[in-house]
């Protein structure tokens, strides 16, 4: 028997005798009890039940308001997670790894918008969408160059991480956590290094406690195919692909958002890890096109269809992540009754 | 084991109704009502969220079970590590009442001493 059914006990009410008053209050407590999730109720709704009618007076028809306004109080505990247990940390360490493989997918994609190959003519008409190197124009030509190589550290660091390789994982992180802070030079670099660094801080909270191997490392490898495909097109390429107009970099980045908007919502139900992770990345993402845009005069005004569109599926994410979020502590919830 | 000293007098009341034996939730309700000399009446969702948190904490299990005119009753004890909780808790409550009736006191005498100076 669960809260949200009536007892079936003999003697007990609608046949006009003096007891009906019991069964109808029962009923309608037992309605107030559906304020509780489902699995809550079957763990907890008959013990409640049996509660509140042993402390009703001979009688009572109406559950009383106090009760009342407890029990609803207490369902919308229950149902927001507010008085579950903290996520558990191999929660953090699994959103920490996703973030990580998504930042540094992320990273990756944005080293391959600039050009090794390219690298002499850097700084004449090179351009602020190589992310590896941040606010290049700034920097010398040896910050340069070290900027230019973290595109490969991102590469071993999402190798690392597909292949579970702790060690290496931190190693990568701290080098480019280092790599981000140095090349801090002011306001407008500080908020371009933010991704990187998060990215790398997410790989050394991924690896601090083990790491796992990938399931499908071979899915994590055809990732790089996209990004290998971009790099080589944009070095044939002169680079206008990605100068104003800027629907080759927009474009895409709207692809990657709804398909990560359609892959957090099929996982939205099993964990937050990955929604959390696209979310943020996604987030970085649109940050950092942002500043790129803020950075050139003919820089699109932030009510740009594009950017509402971009907006918008951000929000969307932010949406999925935070349902499962609410989702994996309502389960905490629903566990913590059976004691 | 969360001894933390911010535990509310609800919870603090629900571990002491405990004390001397398995309840069941009304009684718990009862136990505590008798023990603040009606002051405090729990209500039941208030319950429920406390014996949760307190279940998941590990410091009150569920005991046994029976029916009763059709009715569920789940008996809770309290384990021993809720009772070394209750225990830090009540020492660190008598600890801050023993230093607050010290200083009443004073306070009473200091003004005694003001008072029989003035006159």
């Amino acid at each position: 028997m669960t809260g949200g059914e009536v007892a079936a006990r003999p003697n007990r009410g609608g046949d006009g005798s003096d007891d009906g008053w019991e069964l109808r209050l029962e009923r309608r407590y037992s309605r107030l009890l559906t304020v509780l999730p489902k699995p809550y109720r079957e763990a907890r709704g008959a013990e409640m039940l049996g509660a509140l009618m042993d402390g009703a007076p001979e009688g009572r028809r109406w559950p009383k308001v106090g009760e009342a306004l407890s029990l609803v109080g207490h369902g919308l505990k229950v149902r927001s997670g507010v008085h579950a247990e903290s996520p558990s940390k191999e929660s953090a360490t699994s959103s920490a790894r996703a973030l990580a493989l998504a930042g540094t997918l992320l990273a990756m994609f944005n080293a391959s918008l600039s050009s090794v190959w390219r690298l002499p003519r850097w700084g004449i008409y090179g351009t602020d969408v190589n992310w590896s190197d941040l606010d290049g124009h700034h920097h010398s030509y040896v910050e340069a160059l070290l900027f230019q190589a973290t595109g490969l550290l991102w590469l071993a660091g999402y190798l690392a991480l597909v292949l579970g390789m702790q060690k290496t994982t931190r190693t990568l992180g701290v080098l480019l956590s280092g790599v981000a802070v140095f090349a801090v030079s002011g306001v407008y670099t500080l908020f371009a290094a933010l991704p990187p660094l998060i990215t790398a801080l997410a790989m050394i909270v991924a690896a601090a406690r083990g790491l796992p191997k990938a399931r499908y490392p071979a899915w994590w490898f055809a990732m790089l195919a996209p990004i290998g495909a971009a790099f080589l097109y944009l070095n044939l390429d002169s680079g206008t692909w990605l100068w104003p107009g800027r629907v080759g970099t927009v474009g895409p980045l709207i692809l990657v958002a709804v398909a990560t908007a359609v892959v957090t919502a099929t996982q939205a139900r099993r964990s937050p890890a990955w929604p959390l992770a696209f979310a943020v990345v996604a987030a970085m993402a649109i940050g950092q096109h942002l500043l790129e845009w803020n950075h050139y005069p003919m820089a699109p005004s932030v009510v740009d269809p594009v950017l509402v569109g971009l907006f918008f599926l951000e929000g969307v994410l932010i949406s999925i992540a935070g349902y499962a979020v609410l989702r994996e502590r309502r389960t905490l919830a629903s566990d913590a009754p059976s004691t | 084991v969360n001894s933390s000293s911010s535990r509310t007098e609800q919870t603090f009341q629900i571990l002491t109704a405990l004390v001397d034996g398995p309840l069941h939730g009304y009684g718990i309700i009862q136990e505590v009502g008798r023990l603040s000399e009606g002051g405090t009446r729990l209500r039941v969702g208030t319950l429920y969220g406390a014996l949760d948190r307190l279940s998941t904490e590990g410091l009150l299990v569920l005991d046994h079970e029976e029916t009763v005119s059709g009715r569920l009753r789940r008996y809770y004890r309290l384990t021993d590590a809720g009772a070394q909780v209750l225990t830090v808790e009540a020492e660190r409550i008598a600890g801050q009442a023993s230093v607050a009736l010290a200083r009443l006191r004073n306070r009473g005498a200091a003004r005694g001493v003001v008072a029989g100076g003035a006159i």
